[in-house]
């Protein structure tokens, strides 16, 4: 149907919907006389409307259901007897496990519903909970999987929560203080721990019938300051967890910087949290929000107002308490308790103040109490807590009560100590002699927040990686696959999973005026422990050093084998001047951005620190490489104009430090690219590479080169190697690709170019390769159908794309090919020359291919490397010009 | 602001200007933004609490782009991409759903599908196909579907989006209804 036919359908249609549906047939059969086919059309879509006029009325995600529930039944060596609750990641229901004749809670995320990013930190997470062992944590027994599910067992605590108990009347200030801080001691062994909990609310905290508070729930826990994401998890939980009936979700108990959605939550969130549940059970309201307000008001208040003072609901309070409430309600974080344990420490000297005031009231004889206070173990405590218990429950005997306070909160003391301890000592005793072969360098979080100092941030992690490649003896993951992660808040060890390393390093940089801080902590992916932490406090003058000393303290703690060559490398120092260092930094910082205004700006402060230091040979690489690229993605810009700088500059950095493997790496890609020079860039790349074998670029280059030349087999193992190194780069996945396309191994290119995608599905290069690679295999329908994707994420606009397509359904692979030549040709400034070429020579025209062929090696179009081994090229093969382009190229015949 | 909302506002601005650039960029980050807020979603929802993809998209754009003089034009930019990206997240959500339906045996011996209630819906993945199929007739109609549709606007917003009347969008509405679920019931 035309299109002009299917305007004149809706058109009837949208007239015939207006009328009753009485009336519509006639009027069809007026209207659409003269044309049977949109009267027909007509016909069957109103029958079609008819039958369910408010078909997809209802928005898609609307209809999908929820999660299935487990009911009673089995579920791995579990026995399933009830759902008691919905946790942040998934279903909890009540258990028993059958192997270990046990009750245990079994937490379940669903595979189908999650990505593999949820479930590595389900997992993640249950392993951060797993390894807090502590009487105020809840204990995790099992963390495991099915083929559908992952699950967590943790230990059934048979209590209510502190919501249920805060229902059942006003706490008296002991209890409130017992439940304080219990809590707090928790939190406290798990920030030590580097788990922060995000979540603490009354119903995530339980209160055992014996007397222990228990924390649960760290389903939103992740590790401590090691998340630069925004905290919108919680955020979209507050929203979600309103559904009708629920009184008030977790949006009560946000910190400001968690209700704003900032992105550096530390463990000072909780600290609010805990004032906000301590509040609440001295006051019996929280201190935001009011009757009927929704989850939106109630942030906008956390995030606008201060809270009223505690005393003004309960004046009968002790300052010290409302102090201690205020303090960690202050909206501004350096203004509130600065860690957990400073919060806990006040809370039990209060505890133990009120405690000993209410002795001095009562008048006990010391000797009463003596003998009890010495025989202090858990297990007393715990028979005591219970008679205490009972003994509140029937509203008598305060003198029994009162005995029992001070010897709980000393065992409390105890068990703090004795599990703080015992954890540095566990933590000690893992950690040394550690040997690690392979290291990620995670993006350093700029602390600042500011995009003016991001250049800094990043410049260091760069830097580190450099300095850190230049040992053999580690593999150091490259640049472009870490800095995948920026600004992801991954979690170090699933990344470093993921990169398929032994550590992770994960740094934070603050800069304030002239002061640098930076610190550092080097972590185990094996066991997700802390190998090493540094804080740097420096001038920001000092930069460089600081870089320097990192990467060395990193190869000591890592206890590398560093030969003396590589000593020098990594402590070297390619520059004195710190202000030259800077504007390098900043340089590279605008040139990994790879577009036209970035580019110019990297050109224009690598000039400035080539001014200020005129010996610095990795300023002039820099430059190098700008200039190099810079017709790739600025059309404008003539290879012609920008040849001669780019060479100049990556020679003098040869001629200034023979020994710099970037250097070599810059002058092969001129050499080769411009000069086809293939010999010369064949001896700089291998001189680059042996200078710096971790440098995947100098790899990456080297293969594409072996691989241009026919020498599949090198040049594919080489791209491999690079990909050891920079296993996320997108662009040597695609390398990959196209060498096996240009091997003529349709297949496996296929499945690398697939791969690849899977990586970044919006990768356009990626899809116009594996179009390639199917139409070589005569898949034509399958290269169309890539090729129009590639085009969609060009930004092709969308009629090109389908008229693109149409000619493919009318006039087959031909028709389709002379379409896209008549696109191409019609552009003012063609950006591919020679893939016009290719595309006459596909469809016989030899003498428009040469001509076009002239052009691309006039501008000396990136594409031609690939003359000697494109397929494309196979039909002008046997003509003597291609010969003698080739020759011109750099490809004697003879070879 | 954030650098992300200011790479945003940016590149919306540097998209309407007709950078094809831009969008690429755009693309990943709104993707990842929406799909991570549905998986949030679509895991945490009891019985009867259904997920509202307008409120989805409205958060992702607040978060992503930020409230601050945003151009309105910026706005209904980014409703239309990410009107392709929900229909992508949820095509992708129905496609593993309908895998893990076939190759979880294990778990299905164990579940109660009642409680699912996960049939009565309708069958993204014809949706997804059919639509293919319509937008070879009419692209525009095919775009109105995925606004309403996969991502939940409005007429009027769906108008803006695509810089045509609300009329224009009611009446390729109701049209592509038809057109579809002809299609479906073929099936």
């Amino acid at each position: 149907m035309t299109p002009e036919r299917w305007q004149r359908v809706k058109e009837l249609f949208e007239a015939a919907l207006e009328l009753e549906p009485a009336q519509r047939a006639a009027f069809i059969q007026r209207e659409g006389a003269g044309d049977e086919g949109v009267k027909k059309e007509v016909e069957s879509l109103l029958s079609s409307y008819e039958k369910a006029p408010s078909f997809m009325d209802t928005p898609a995600a609307e209809n999908l259901s929820t999660a299935p529930q487990l009911s009673a039944g089995r579920f791995s060596h579990y026995e399933i007897s009830s759902l008691i609750g919905q946790g942040g990641m998934g279903e909890v229901y009540a258990a028993y496990d059958t192997q270990l004749g046990r009750k245990v809670a079994l937490k379940l995320l669903r595979l189908d519903f999650t990505t593999d990013h949820r479930v590595n930190r389900f997992v993640q997470e249950a392993r951060a909970a797993s390894a807090l062992n502590h009487p105020n944590i809840i204990t995790v027994y099992e963390i495991g999987r099915t083929e559908s599910a992952h699950y967590i067992a943790t230990e059934f605590i048979e209590g209510i929560t502190l919501r249920q108990r805060m229902k059942e009347g006003t706490m008296p200030l002991d209890a409130v203080l017992d439940v304080a801080v219990q809590t707090a001691s928790a939190l406290a062994a798990a920030h030590q721990a580097g788990v922060i909990h995000r979540d603490v609310k009354p119903e995530n905290i339980m209160l055992r019938a014996d007397g222990y508070v228990k924390v649960l729930d760290f389903g939103l826990a992740k590790l401590a300051e090691r998340t630069p994401a925004a905290d919108t998890e919680g955020l979209t939980r507050a929203l979600a967890d309103t559904a009708p009936g629920m009184v008030m979700g977790t949006a009560a108990y946000m910190s400001p910087e968690q209700a704003g959605g900032l992105p550096d939550i530390d463990a000072r969130t909780d600290v609010w949290s805990l004032g906000v549940v301590i509040y609440e059970m001295v006051a019996a309201r929280v201190p935001f929000g009011f009757e009927g307000a929704t989850p939106m008001q109630i942030l906008s208040l956390i995030i606008q107002k201060e809270a009223p003072p505690l005393k003004q609901y309960a004046s009968a309070i002790p300052d010290e308490l409302n102090r201690i409430v205020m303090k960690a309600l202050e909206s501004v974080r350096e203004a509130r308790y600065q860690n957990m344990n400073d919060m806990l420490v006040d809370l039990r000297k209060l505890s133990k103040q009120l405690e000993r005031e209410n002795e001095q009231k009562d008048s006990i004889t010391p000797e009463g109490r003596g003998p009890t206070a010495e025989v202090t173990t858990v297990r007393n405590t715990h028979t005591h807590r219970d008679t205490t218990r009972q003994v509140n429950a029937a509203g008598a005997d305060n003198l029994n009560k009162r005995l029992s306070r001070p010897m709980l909160a000393g065992v409390i003391v105890l068990l703090v100590i004795a599990s703080a301890l015992g954890l540095g000592y566990y933590l000690r005793g893992r950690n040394s002699g550690t040997v690690a072969d392979s290291v990620a360098v995670l993006p350093f979080d700029n602390q600042n927040g500011d995009p003016d100092t991001e250049y800094l941030s990043e410049g260091l992690t760069e830097s580190i990686i450099n300095n850190l490649s230049q040992i053999q003896s580690v593999r150091v993951v490259a640049r472009s696959s870490v800095f995948r992660y920026k600004g992801r808040g991954a979690d170090p060890v699933t990344v470093g999973r993921e990169l398929g390393v032994s550590t992770v390093l994960t740094g934070r940089m603050l800069h304030r005026g002239e002061n640098l801080s930076v610190s550092v902590e080097l972590i185990d992916v094996r066991d997700n422990k802390q190998i090493w932490g540094e804080r740097y406090e420096r001038k920001v003058t000092d930069l460089l050093a600081v870089q320097r000393e990192i990467a060395r303290d990193i190869a000591e703690r890592l206890e590398l084998k560093v030969s003396g060559a590589e000593q020098a490398r990594v402590s070297r120092q390619y520059t004195e001047k710190s202000e030259a260092y800077e504007l390098y930094l900043k340089g590279r910082y605008h040139w990994n951005k790879r577009s036209p205004e970035g580019l110019k700006k990297s050109i224009e402060y690598f000039t400035q620190a080539t001014a200020i230091d005129p010996n610095y040979a990795l300023a002039y690489t820099g430059l190098a490489d700008a200039y190099a690229v810079l017709p790739n993605f600025d059309r404008k810009v003539s290879r012609r104009d920008v040849i001669p700088r780019a060479k100049d500059a990556a020679l003098k950095a040869v001629a200034l430090d023979h020994d710099l493997a970037e250097a070599h790496t810059s002058l092969a890609v001129i050499f080769r690219k411009f000069d086809f020079d293939w010999a010369g860039a064949e001896r700089h790349l291998q001189r680059a590479i042996e200078l710096n074998p971790n440098y995947p670029t100098a790899h990456q280059w080297y293969g594409e080169l072996l691989i241009h030349q026919g020498r599949f087999d090198e040049g594919l193992a080489e791209v491999r190697r690079a990909l050891e190194l920079d296993p996320l780069s997108l662009i040597t996945n695609l390398v990959l690709g196209m060498g096996l396309n240009s091997a003529r191994r349709y297949d496996e290119a296929i499945a690398q170019l697939q791969k690849t995608l899977e990586l970044d599905p919006n990768f356009a290069d990626a899809n116009g390769f594996l179009a390639q690679s199917f139409a070589h295999k005569g898949m034509y329908a399958e290269a169309v159908a890539a090729n129009a994707r590639q085009m969609a994420l060009e930004g092709a606009p969308p009629a090109v794309i389908e008229a693109a397509k149409n000619a493919f359904a009318k006039s087959g692979w031909q028709g389709y090919l002379r379409f896209l030549l008549k696109t191409l040709e019609s552009r003012e400034n063609p950006a591919r020359l020679e893939a016009i070429a290719i595309l006459y020579g596909q469809l016989g025209e030899k003498d428009k291919a040469f001509e076009w062929l002239e052009k691309a090696y006039n501008e000396r179009a990136d594409g031609l490397a690939l003359l000697k081994v494109d397929p494309w090229y196979d039909p002008l093969r046997s003509d003597p010009r291609f010969t003698d382009l080739l020759r011109r190229v750099g490809f004697p015949p003879d070879k | 602001m954030s650098q992300t909302s200011t790479n945003v506002t940016q590149l919306l601005r540097q998209w309407s200007d007709g950078s094809g650039e831009a969008l690429e960029r755009l693309i990943p980050i709104i993707y990842e933004e929406l799909r991570g807020r549905a998986a949030g979603y679509l895991r945490r929802e009891r019985p009867g609490h259904t997920l509202q993809p307008t409120a989805l998209v409205h958060e992702a754009y607040l978060r992503l782009a930020g409230a601050q003089d945003v151009p309105w034009q910026n706005r209904t930019h980014f409703f239309a991409i990410a009107a392709t990206l929900m229909r992508r997240i949820l095509v992708e959500h129905a496609r593993k759903k309908a895998a893990s339906k076939r190759g979880g045996a294990e778990i299905r011996l164990t579940l109660d599908e009642n409680l699912a209630g996960a049939d009565k819906g309708i069958d993204l993945l014809a949706v997804d196909q059919a639509l293919e199929r319509l937008a070879a007739i009419d692209a525009q109609q095919a775009r109105v579907v995925e606004l309403r549709f996969f991502s939940g606007l409005s007429v009027e917003e769906s108008a803006e989006a695509l810089g045509v009347s609300p009329r224009t969008v009611k009446r390729d509405w109701s049209v592509a209804k038809a057109w579809l679920h002809r299609e479906l019931s073929r099936e």
